[in-house]
C-alpha cells in the first residue's frame, strides 16, 4: 500500500509526525507557509459529530465540516505552519477534545482542503430587492458559463452572510 | 451554529470589522434557480439572528470521489 506522507496516522504519533515532517519537506513543500491541516474526529453518530463541530466552533476553530461518508466525522480545518511543535500541540488538544466527547481524533491530513480567503463587501445590499431578484444567482451562472465549466458538474460555492457585532447592535439602541 | 445545526455541513467563521461573518460552502450544478433558493434558504436562516446576504462566490470543482470498490 502506498504511504501518503500528507495524511498523518495517529498510531505511533511522536515518531510519525517527524517522518511526515521529513517526507513532506523532501516532496519540496514550502515548509514556512502555513498550511491547512483536516483534523478528523470520528464519532459514533452524526448527532454527536454534529455536536462536536458546534463545539469546536465554540472554542474558536474557524473553519469546520461535518462529514458522513464513511464514519460521522467532525473536521477542524486548522491553517498553520508545520512543525513537530505546532502539529504535536494540534493533536493533543483535538485528541483530548474528541475523547471527552466519546469521538477519536483519528488522522489528520495536510493540504486537503483549498485555502479560502474571500473578500466579502461588508454592507448588505437592499435586502428585500436582492431576496426577490434572480439576478445575482443569474450574473454568477453566466460567470461560470464563461469559465467553460462543464455545467452539468457540481461546483463549489461559498455564500456569506453578516451579523452586526453585538457592540454595534448594543450602540444602535 | 445556527448552520451547522440547520444541517448545513460546512461552515466557516469570519472575524470582519463590522462583526462576524459565516460562510457556508456548498455543492451544487450551477443552475440559477438552485442558486437562488439555496441561498434564499440562507438568508431566511440568518434574517432570524439580523444577519443579511452579503454575496456567493465559486471557488472551484467539488473534491473528486473515489469509489475505493
Amino acid at each position: 500500500m502506498r504511504s501518503d506522507p500528507s495524511v498523518f496516522d495517529l498510531s505511533d504519533p511522536e515518531s510519525n509526525e517527524l517522518a511526515m515532517l521529513d517526507a513532506l519537506a523532501a516532496s519540496g513543500i514550502d515548509m514556512s507557509k502555513a498550511w491547512p491541516v483536516d483534523a478528523r474526529l470520528d464519532f459514533d453518530s452524526m448527532r454527536t459529530a454534529k455536536h462536536a463541530a458546534i463545539d469546536l466552533l465554540h472554542a474558536g476553530y474557524k473553519r469546520v465540516r461535518i462529514e458522513s461518508e464513511l464514519v460521522p466525522t467532525a473536521i477542524a480545518v486548522i491553517d498553520m505552519v508545520l512543525t513537530a511543535d505546532t502539529l504535536g500541540s494540534m493533536r493533543v488538544t483535538l485528541t483530548e477534545f474528541a475523547r471527552v466527547r466519546d469521538g477519536e481524533m483519528v488522522r489528520y491530513v495536510v493540504g486537503a482542503s483549498p485555502s479560502v480567503n474571500v473578500s466579502w463587501k461588508t454592507t448588505a445590499s437592499d435586502e428585500a430587492a436582492t431576496d426577490q431578484s434572480q439576478q445575482p444567482d443569474q450574473q454568477l451562472v453566466d460567470m461560470l458559463f464563461a469559465w467553460d465549466l462543464d455545467m452539468e458538474k457540481p461546483v463549489t460555492l461559498i455564500t456569506a452572510v453578516g451579523f452586526q457585532s453585538e457592540q454595534k447592535r448594543w450602540k444602535r439602541r | 451554529m445556527t448552520f451547522i445545526d440547520a444541517d448545513y455541513r460546512e461552515v466557516h467563521l469570519v472575524q470582519a470589522d463590522v462583526g462576524p461573518i459565516v460562510e457556508v460552502v456548498t455543492h451544487m450544478t450551477p443552475k440559477v434557480k438552485e442558486i437562488h433558493d439555496f441561498r434564499l434558504k440562507l438568508t431566511k436562516l440568518a434574517a432570524g439572528r439580523s444577519g443579511a446576504w452579503l454575496g456567493t462566490h465559486a471557488v472551484a470543482r467539488p473534491p473528486k470521489i473515489v469509489d475505493t470498490k
